[in-house]
């Protein structure tokens, strides 16, 4: 990837980095590159959905089970706090999706606004998992497996359920946290002129990842919070 | 690769010339698709609550038992609806090349694979027949082996006598507290046996009547079935 | 012939010098060189170095399998004490006593090292790195820092297990069952090899995607789908399953470090937990992996058979597609390893299922046959080895079928009879398809010869060691002789010290073959560019490759098998004579 100095040389006027972008060596072209690269993170997302699938394998298996345990534990949750939840990640999927396209049609300013609301939204999503969720519950005793210690419980497996609640979501979250790192890094490139109409592989990549989360909360919400 | 890209020589003069600064063969969505598509799962995400708590609401007023399954797949066929939006229009699988979609589908079709065998399993694994013998009670008993003090009994049921001995609390103190606490609880699953666990036993019907048993292996189940 | 956007290349004016010289050419001193070897992006260093790590793990678990059968030579359990003292493994507080507890221990490191460390990465890591970018005429795999972390990741995981072979092991069995793998041994080396397992995946994940994306992208001009070799085809097909079937282990072993750290639940059955769904998990990815471990193999044989045979391969699309057919099916059939935990109505579907894998199998099977049919064979170290793969793994295959079908299963089950089958499916099929193509390529990866004698010598050896150690394991297995087990009735000693004194053939056989390879890297002949006279486009660059492949982007104008009408690359038509026109019929 290239450095450049674009204030420290006043000589001739400088493209913005995207312009400048070179694919890499072994690839015929540009486009080639876009196109593999965005294969190569569909197979990536491909990875994700089945991660995430082992979850969702746990939780059916459970809800068989366990059903009593499971419509139980699904009591707990406030479905408020995961409407919420809901709606500030799908507004968060829809600026990312407006920030590319503002970097297709190069109105950086705009690409930028995007970002940082995408990021805002992100930030929100995770504030109130653990404030309202989280840090509650767990305090109350709602704990996972063997760490279970809530003492107004009336159904048998309640501690696998809050097993799979911590599990899934908590995976979840993680997933949020590292595509928070992720967002915050294109904002820094972004800023830098690194996106532009020609050259924007790595923002379409985080985008797609960013979508992905959402997906598998779109069916996660319903599950937890509102099945019983 | 600091140097300028070489396929567009003029680009650093046409800056904004629109002929040169295209995503090549990119389709950039209408802002209106992205906004009208948000709106349609915003509307999704107000439906598919609302269809939970009708379920509840037509429970306490109309005292209405809708079975459990209505819930599980309006929920999902909500949830399906969102997620294609979600992929077919920010994640423009629609406009994208066919790879992507095909690749995309083939690892649904896994997942669904995955999860449709072992739903399959544990459909079969309540049927026990009698030559495996003994007593399988399915998926445990929920016991706390594995956790010190805890003398047999449920997990739950020694979180609770700890907490009710550590409190000095009386039974009916207790009681009343969980109740409080479960009252914000509108649905409960009491009124449908049917979704409770249980424990599953037995053998298949019929299925050693001509079998190559002892005599005394017959009797044996038969004094197991009358009791 | 497709036409192809030459890009930017002839922009950029021209080539850059330094980059045509060979990829073994040492880069100044040898800190330099091993500097410039750690930070290679280069696919061709990287699949020499995961050649070596891959064969430094394979006698680790190899020292492991020898081990057991020292112990497995007597009855009773008392050799392995002998040898090593219990030191090692201090059985106190154990129910199978200080013996029983190393030989656990001996048994998971053999399993899980030899199916983790060696023999998921082997071949499509190394040899798979290596040709593949070369046979589709690209200069690197689509990502090619990818491409190293892969590298760096397999060894950060293989650390981990050195570590708990280096601490004590670990007694699980390599399948990490539940309650084993939350219960026994210690705490950390447990939660080291979950970890091991859980990183490995990832280097999988990587080689996997990355291969699909060169496939997809980076072929040389004028090569369709179906002009690719056939290595290629199995390579495509392998990486599908390592991209699809990867990440439920990694959400498993997530999953079973938790249990094993916080007691959640899930996997365990003392808190309520299900360890058939553990099953389920573990064997959605390990099922689909066994055809990483065999495909690669079998795309390896397909080249061998039809360059050292000089004919056409018979039924190139019939391979082609019985490997993605392969892919496919391998995951429908997963529990067949569990036909005596889950219910009967899953067992039953499954069993019916798995029969599905021996039809793409035997396509492949007979294709190779009919390849051989009136070619010119070449008794070659590699074809010698290919050979040697037909008949192993049509044993193995064929034994394969018994076990399927629940009935006969629920006998042989946890016998001997399925350690027999799996070794000569995944000994005698991929590591020896292995062997075959260290030995066809080994020219072309250091541009060296080896002694074709003392190879061919050390080839037999092999087999012969192969088969005494598990051809009598499938009478044991038959007879009622349980696996995992440190000791056993009197009456199946004989059996067992045969197949102890073959596992020492077995290992002399590849010590020969060691001392063949050091002796070609030090004194070994000079090699051309294609000893061999194959056609695929690995043969039309250097003897050794150079730093970006090819000296001009590749055009593919032939096939990869038209032995009947195209002289070979860098060969004279005197060296391989092409048939009279007349005589040729091209059969597809």
């Amino acid at each position: 990837m290239a450095t450049i100095d674009s204030k420290a040389s006043g000589v001739a006027k400088q493209d913005p980095l995207w312009k400048r972008y070179a694919p890499g060596h072994h690839w015929r072209n540009q486009d080639d590159e876009f196109d593999g690269a965005k294969i190569g993170i569909w197979l990536f997302l491909a990875t994700e959905i089945l991660l995430f699938s082992g979850l969702f394998c746990a939780y059916a298996v459970f809800r068989m089970l366990y059903p009593e345990s499971i419509a139980q534990g699904s009591q707990y949750l406030d479905w408020r706090f995961g409407f919420i939840n809901t709606v500030v990640l799908l507004i968060s999927s829809f600026t990312m999706a407006m920030a590319i396209r503002d970097v297709q049609l190069n109105k950086q300013g705009w690409a930028s606004i995007n970002l940082i609301i995408t990021l805002v939204c992100a930030t929100g999503f995770l504030a109130i998992k653990f404030a309202f969720e989280y840090i509650p519950k767990w305090s109350e005793g709602k704990r996972l497996g063997n760490l279970f210690n809530y003492p107004y419980a009336t159904t048998d497996h309640e501690h696998v359920w809050w097993s799979i609640y911590y599990m899934s979501t908590g995976i979840h979250a993680t997933h949020v946290i590292i595509g928070m790192g992720l967002i915050a890094w294109l904002i820094y490139r972004q800023r830098k002129g690194a996106y532009g109409p020609t050259h924007y592989t790595m923002m379409e990549g985080v985008g797609l990842y960013w979508h992905i989360v959402d997906l598998v909360w779109i069916f996660l919400f319903p599950l937890l919070y509102l099945v019983h | 690769m600091a140097h300028a890209n070489p396929a567009h020589p003029g680009a650093a003069e046409h800056a904004d010339a629109h002929d040169h600064d295209h995503a090549h063969g990119h389709v950039i969505v209408p802002w209106y698709i992205l906004l009208g598509v948000l709106l349609v799962l915003l509307f999704l995400t107000g439906l598919t609550v609302a269809q939970s708590q009708f379920e509840i609401y037509a429970a306490e007023v109309w005292g209405w038992q809708i079975p459990t399954w209505v819930n599980i797949v309006l929920a999902m066929f909500i949830a399906t609806i969102k997620g294609s939006l979600v992929a077919l229009y920010f994640m423009q699988l629609r406009y994208d090349k066919g790879v992507n979609a095909m690749l995309f589908l083939f690892t649904i079709f896994a997942v669904w694979l995955f999860l449709m065998f072992t739903m399959i399993d544990l459909n079969g694994r309540s049927t026990i027949t009698q030559w495996r013998g003994g007593e399988i009670v399915e998926g445990g008993s929920g016991v706390g082996v594995n956790r010190e003090g805890f003398g047999g009994a449920p997990i739950f049921v020694t979180v609770r006598e700890n907490y009710i001995a550590e409190k000095g609390l009386t039974q009916d103190e207790y009681d009343k507290k969980l109740a409080a606490k479960h009252e914000k609880h509108g649905y409960h699953n009491d009124a449908n046996s049917k979704d409770q666990s249980r424990v599953r036993t037995g053998l298949t019907p019929g299925l050693f009547d001509d079998g190559p048993w002892t005599e005394a292996a017959k009797s044996e189940a038969k004094d197991e079935a009358d009791h | 012939m497709t036409t192809v956007d030459r890009g930017l290349d002839h922009l950029q004016g021209g080539h850059d010098d330094h980059h045509d010289v060979p990829y073994l050419t040492a880069k100044g001193g040898p800190i330099a060189t091993v500097w410039d070897w750690m930070t290679t992006v280069d696919h061709k260093k990287i699949g020499v170095m995961y050649l070596f790590s891959v064969l430094f793990m394979f006698f680790l678990g190899g020292v492991a399998a020898l081990m057991l059968r020292i112990e497995l030579f007597e009855p009773t359990r008392q050799t392995a004490a002998g040898l090593t003292g219990a030191a090692f493994a201090s059985g106190e507080g154990s129910s199978v006593g200080a013996v029983g507890k190393f030989y656990n221990t001996v048994m998971t490191m053999h399993g899980a090292i030899m199916v983790f460390m060696f023999i998921v990465p082997g071949i499509p890591a190394s040899l798979g790195n290596f040709f593949l970018p070369l046979q589709l005429g690209a200069k690197d795999v689509a990502f090619p820092r990818m491409n190293l972390a892969s590298w760096y990741v397999y060894v950060f995981g293989s650390f981990f297990g050195v570590y708990v072979i280096l601490t004590g092991g670990v007694d699980t069995g390599w399948t990490f069952y539940t309650p084993y793998s939350t219960s026994t041994s210690g705490q950390p080396q447990v939660i080291a090899m979950i970890l091991a397992v859980f990183v490995l995946g990832f280097s999988s994940i990587f080689t996997g995607l990355n291969f699909i994306v060169t496939v997809h992208k980076l072929r040389a001009p004028g090569m369709g789908w179906f002009d690719m070799p056939l290595f290629i085809w199995a390579l495509y097909a392998t990486s599908i399953i390592q991209v699809l079937a990867t990440p439920v282990i990694g959400v498993t072993f997530l999953l079973l470090l938790f249990e094993r750290l916080f007691q959640i639940g899930i996997f365990d059955p003392g808190l309520g937990g299900d360890p058939v769904l553990f099953q389920h998990f573990f064997w959605f990815y390990s099922h689909p992996v066994v055809y990483v471990m065999i495909l690669p193999a079998m795309g390896i044989i397909s080249e061998v058979l039809a360059v050292h045979s000089r004919k056409r391969l018979f039924g190139y699309r019939a391979i082609a597609f019985s490997s993605l057919a392969i892919a496919a099916v391998s995951f429908l059939v997963w529990g067949h390893h569990m036909f005596t935990s889950q219910g009967e109505l899953a067992a039953t579907i499954f069993s019916a299922l798995t029969f599905l894998v021996a039809i793409p199998t035997a396509v492949k099977v007979f294709n190779w046959i009919a390849t051989l049919y009136k070619g010119s064979i070449a008794l070659t170290t590699p074809m010698l080895y290919a050979m040697q793969f037909l008949f192993l793994f049509s044993i193995g295959g064929l034994t394969g079928l018994p076990l399927g079908a629940l009935s006969t299963d629920l006998h042989l089950h946890d016998s001997y009879f399925v350690v027999a089958h799996f070794h000569y499916v995944m000994f005698g099929g991929t590591v020896i398809a292995f062997l075959a193509g260290i030995h066809h390529w080994w020219p072309k990866m250091f541009g060296r010869m080896y002694n074709e004698f003392w190879a061919k010598i050390a080839s037999l050896i092999v087999f012969v060691g192969f088969n005494m150690t598990f051809f009598t394991q499938f009478f044991l297995g038959t007879q009622g002789m349980p696996r995992r087990y440190a000791s056993y009735v009197d009456d199946f000693q004989l059996l067992h010290q045969i197949s102890t004194v073959g596992s020492f053939i077995l290992a002399a056989g590849f010590f020969v073959h060691l001392f063949v390879f050091i002796h070609s890297l030090v004194v070994g002949e000079r090699a051309g560019q294609n000893p061999w006279g194959g056609l695929t486009l690995e043969w039309e660059t250097d003897p050794v490759p150079l730093e970006h492949n090819f000296r001009h982007e590749p055009v593919v104008r032939h096939g990869p098998y038209d032995f009947e009408s195209v002289v070979p690359p860098g060969c004279d038509e005197k060296e391989f004579p092409l048939p009279p026109k007349d005589e040729v019929r091209t059969i597809h």
